[in-house]
This record gives C-alpha cells, structure tokens and sequence, in this order.
C-alpha cells in the first residue's frame, strides 16, 4: 500500500493517462487503478470525484451525463484538448523522477 | 436470527444519502454521482459474493467518511467554503433584522387591533399583544422543528427521537400557555379581592413579562450552547480526520 500522500500526488497523472484511453466513469477510474497497480494503489473511492471536478474546473476534461449497460446513469468524463496537453507535460515530469531514481539506484544498487 | 429484519439497500442509501446532505455541503449533483458509484460498487461486491448488506457496508467504507470527503470537495473551489460562510453570516443578520422589523410590526398593528376591540380595559393592549406574539413564536419554533424533524425521513425514528429532540420547544410552548392560564387565574382573584381589574391584569401582566424575557434569554444561551456545541464538534471531527490522514 502506497503513503497517502504519494496517491494524492499520483491521482492527477493516473486520472488523466486513464481517460487518454477513452471516456470512462467514476467507478470504472477507480477499478482500473486497482487492477493495474494490483492493488497496491487503494484510494478512497469518494476522493477521486473531488479531483475529478478539479479537473474539470481546469478545463483539462469534460464531462457528460449518459446511459450505462444496466440502464443506470453515469457522469462520463473525457480529456480534453487541452488536458492532452497537460498529459504530455504530467508525463515528462514523472519521467524526470523516475529517470533520476532509476539511474541512481543503478549506480548504487541498494542491497535488498 | 428470524426475527432480525431484511435488509433494505434502497432505504439504506436514503439513510446513507440524508447523513452525507447533513454533514456535507454537496451539490445535488455530487450527491447523485457518489450514489451511483455506491450503488456500482455495492452490485459488484455482491457479485463477488458478499451478501446485500455487507456489500453495502463495504462499499460505504471505501467510499469515505463524510468529514474527508467535505475536506476534499471544499478544495475543488476553496471560495465556496467561505462564499458559503458569508452567505450564513449575512443571511444570518438579515433574517435577525427581519425577525425584529417583523416583530416590531405585528406587536404594533396588534396591539392597535386589541385597543380598537377594547382589550386597553382589561388590560394594557401592549402587553396582550406581547403575550400573543409570544404564544405565534412559540407555535412558529413549534412546527419549524415539527417540519425539520420529519425531513429526516425516519418516520418511526423520528417519533421516539422528537421528543428527545424538541421536547424543549414543546415544554416552552407548555410554560408559556400554562403561565397565561395562571395569571389569568391569579388576576381573577386579585380582581374577585379588591374588585380590582386593571390592578390585577397589571401585577400578572408583569409577572408574565418577566417570565417570558427570562425564558427568552434562557432560549437564547440554549441556541448559543447548541451553536457551539456544533461548531466544537465539526472542529473535533476535522482534526481526528486530519490525524487519520497524517498516521496514514
């Protein structure tokens, strides 16, 4: 299980990788999070809407309401021009961190 | 275990959804998108083989506690949480201002009405007026809290806790008739004494008076009690919320 503050920090880039995939829904975020972490990425389900609105207040996605297989109504959401951008941005500073981590613990592998 | 009831989600998430609407200023929209995501996530579990209620218990626990998720969607738009306590304080003066225009108003036209009809021989109008104000006000907190009590949509719960509740507005509403019936009691014998009318209106009329701006002054700490009573308690829950988050 991740440090809460790291899947605060994380959720932005996650939300916005997983909607560059295609539209999607509250519900259908949070399960594709878990499944692709293997659950080692367990939000507070309730947490993502209020970064989802965020999100949409920045006008880096939009949303929808529409009609679900079973019927029930579902706010659907979906990057933006605008968020592709900001995607592009999210994702050379997670590289950056990532880059440097990774060399470093290649020049001094830590015995585990 | 026959006895114990069948579980109902339909009224569970009603139960669920008026918590949340009273502890979190939500939208209706946000309300609605966290109960379909309840709903899904309780579908889900009980696909997975977890029975209604558990399910239902589950999802609510993933879902987050109410005070963390105010937290989170007061961050979406930071003004609103103080567009909203602004809204409260001016709405809050006004309706004080209104409440003492209104007051003003009525206890004049009245008291005009009492004079007209010839109450001033039994009595001062000013002071009939004020004690049938006194008796409106009552009735009017009387059906306030008869109106929010109902709102909680637990109808039998609601009639085991009215009381509990707003017992007090009922036993001020009993004081005050019950203090009118003995001073009027109480003026008939000082009139049926001395022959005295006016005299003995005026003796219960003061002590009227006086009982009802004590138990004014005493509704008001109650109120003010209540208000901070309140406050402390949201203050207490944010910080347990924010320890929880920080040993997290």
């Amino acid at each position: 299980m991740l440090p809460k503050d790291l899947i605060a920090a994380s959720s932005k880039p996650l939300v916005l990788s997983i909607l560059a995939e295609g539209e999607s829904y509250g519900y259908a975020i949070i399960q594709r999070v878990r499944e692709l972490s293997g659950g080692q990425i367990e939000w507070t389900e309730g947490m993502l809407y209020p970064v989802l609105h965020r999100l949409e207040r920045e006008g880096v996605i939009s949303s929808r309401w529409g009609e679900g297989e079973n019927k029930r109504e579902r706010k659907y959401y979906r990057l933006s021009p605008n968020g592709q951008e900001t995607l592009a941005a999210e994702k050379a500073r997670w590289l950056t961190v990532h880059d440097t981590l990774s060399s470093l613990w290649k020049t001094h592998p830590l015995s585990t | 275990m026959e006895n114990t009831p069948a579980f109902d989600l339909d009224h569970a998430i009603s139960e669920w959804r008026s918590a949340l609407a009273s502890s979190v200023r939500l939208s209706h929209e946000e309300v609605r998108e966290l109960e379909i995501h309840l709903r899904e996530s309780c579908d889900s579990l009980a696909k997975g083989g977890l029975n209604p209620e558990e399910a239902f218990w589950v999802a609510k626990k993933r879902l987050g506690h109410a005070v963390e998720l105010e937290m989170e969607f007061g961050k979406v738009d930071p003004a609103r949480v103080w567009r909203d306590r602004l809204t409260w304080l001016v709405a809050g003066v006004a309706a004080n201002f209104a409440c003492m225009t209104g007051y003003s108003f009525l206890e004049s036209i009245l008291s005009q009405c009492l004079a007209r009809l010839g109450v001033q021989a039994a009595g001062p109008s000013w002071w009939w007026a004020q004690v049938v104000m006194f008796q409106v006000i009552t009735a009017a907190l009387f059906a306030i809290a008869v109106r929010f009590a109902k709102k909680q949509e637990r109808v039998r719960a609601v009639q085991r806790r009215f009381f509990a509740r707003y017992g007090f507005v009922l036993a001020l509403f009993l004081i005050a008739g019950s203090c009118v019936v003995v001073a009027w009691v109480d003026g008939r014998l000082v009139l049926s004494r001395n022959g005295d009318l006016l005299g003995g209106m005026l003796a219960a009329g003061s002590a009227i008076e006086r009982t009802a701006a004590s138990m004014l002054n005493a509704g008001l700490l109650v109120v003010l009690a209540l208000a901070l009573v309140l406050v402390f308690r949201r203050w207490n829950a944010e910080e347990k919320a924010s320890k929880h988050r920080q040993s997290a």
